[in-house]
């Protein structure tokens, strides 16, 4: 066995040996440290920049995968994260709540779109998607429409690696050789991709047959059968398609009008990425469930999160507990980090009063982090 | 990007690939496809959204000049 300790791998060679043996890499072959230059061992990050075991430093103009919005090393978050920890790491999901997860799911409700209100915690986004569907169909069970369990996503949208996830993401062409077959009463209908319109139409004298769509495929179904629609905002892995103005106020009357849910997933869009809080709140749309991950604590910890509205939560009263349980849900410490990179995103420094009306920052974001 | 702006057929995953190690070798950490994926964090500075934009342009013009396109 290797010697964990520093003994045995406090050189880079060593260390690169054992992470090329001993790591699988996601969505990666295995060994690819060693074989693919494009892979690498990242030992620190400031603000944008990130620098390798090999002192290279790069530009991260991903962010990693689209999460750390505050930057890089914030060391104020790290020490909110060890204050948590030396007190209380962890409670029990179902038998209690912490005081860092009350503050960040009040804050939440005060920044999230419209009436959100509720937040139910995980620890990522392909969890938040699991939970917002689980959510879905059993506010339908209890408000006696059990048959409402089919979801509708969108073809080349991706909202997560779970099954239930994957099944709803539009990648069949990567995921079906190998993971097929998928979660069953799942539709995908066409994205408002004008550049590439799987109609063949052209925006506006198309009148938004792509949304439209949605409403052929829910009456085709049958209304009674279909439990909720899932999408992004934006879509980003789409290559970041921003729709028609008028594609969510259809989109969002087509739901109220069939009794579905619209699960408006956040997960990328969140927390500025769009130039508002919330790519939600430039068409003032307002999902009946709303998840969220990556930039919810900007990579400082594992966190996801589903927002729900009053009129979902009501389903929940009384007897009618939630079916759905995550042993790390609400962890005390990924809430106390959260909220304390929530707390920035509230602040002066975040997009509401940092970009102005012509989409130009203004001067007062702060740039790489002061602390070390 | 498209390998013609006619047919808008998509790139080469040749030139992707080029692409992508012209990329990493100047510096900057992202993923293309046939789209360029941008999403720094926001505490970007004015001079590293110049310096991003820089490599792009060295990078996606050494790339259509190696595969004749543009
Ligand atoms: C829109 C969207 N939803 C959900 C997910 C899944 O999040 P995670 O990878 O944290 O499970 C992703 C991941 O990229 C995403 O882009």
């Amino acid at each position: 066995m290797n010697d964990t300790g520093d003994t045995g791998l406090s050189n880079e060679a060593a260390l690169k040996e054992a992470a090329n043996k001993h790591i699988l890499m996601h969505a990666s072959p295995y060994g690819a440290l060693g074989s693919d230059s494009a892979k690498r061992i990242l030992v620190e990050g400031k603000g944008c920049m990130v620098t390798d075991i090999d002192g290279n430093e790069f530009i991260d103009a991903l962010a990693g995968l689209w999460l750390v919005n505050v930057g890089h090393g914030r060391a104020e978050i790290g020490a909110a994260m060890a204050r948590q920890a030396g007190k209380l790491a962890y409670a029990s999901s179902t038998q209690a709540t912490t005081i860092p997860a009350i503050q960040l799911a009040t804050r939440l409700s005060e920044i999230t779109p419209g009436d959100l209100t509720t937040a139910f915690f995980c620890s990522g986004g392909s969890e938040a998607v699991e939970s917002a569907i689980k959510i879905a169909r059993q506010y339908h069970y209890f408000n006696g429409a059990p048959k409402r369990t089919k979801i509708i996503g969108r073809r080349g949208s991706y909202h997560g690696g779970t099954f239930g996830a994957m099944s709803v993401s539009g990648t069949r062409p990567q995921s079906e050789p190998f993971h097929g077959p998928f979660m069953p009463g799942v539709l995908h209908a066409s994205p408002p991709y004008c550049y590439r319109c799987d109609f063949r139409q052209t925006y506006p004298s198309c009148d938004l047959l792509c949304a439209d769509q949605i409403g052929q495929m829910i009456e085709y179904e049958n209304p009674q059968t279909v439990a909720a629609v899932i999408a992004e905002p934006v879509s980003a892995s789409n290559g970041i398609v921003v729709p028609p103005d008028d594609y969510w106020p259809r989109l969002r009357g087509i739901c109220d009008q069939h009794g579905v849910l619209l699960i408006t997933d956040e997960v990328i869009n969140g927390f500025g990425r769009t130039g508002k809080m919330f790519a939600c709140d430039h068409w003032g749309l307002v999902g009946d469930i709303m998840t969220m991950a990556k930039g919810l604590s900007s990579g400082y910890a594992p966190v996801g999160g589903v927002m729900c509205r009053p009129h979902v939560m009501a389903a929940f009263e009384g007897d009618n507990k939630l079916s759905h349980l995550l042993t790390y849900g609400g962890h005390a410490v990924a809430c106390a980090i959260t909220h304390r990179s929530a707390m920035c995103a509230g602040s002066a420094c975040w997009p509401e009063s940092s970009w102005s009306a012509t989409g130009k920052r203004a001067r007062k974001f702060p740039a790489t982090p002061s602390n070390t | 990007m498209v390998g013609d702006r006619e047919t808008r057929e998509k790139i080469s995953g040749d030139a992707i690939e080029y692409l992508n190690a012209g990329l990493l070798k100047r510096g900057l950490l992202t993923r293309a496809t046939h789209i360029v994926f941008l999403s720094p964090p926001l505490c970007i500075t004015r001079a590293e959204i110049e310096r991003i934009v820089a490599i792009l342009d060295d990078s996606i013009g050494d790339m259509e000049r190696t595969f004749g396109l543009g």
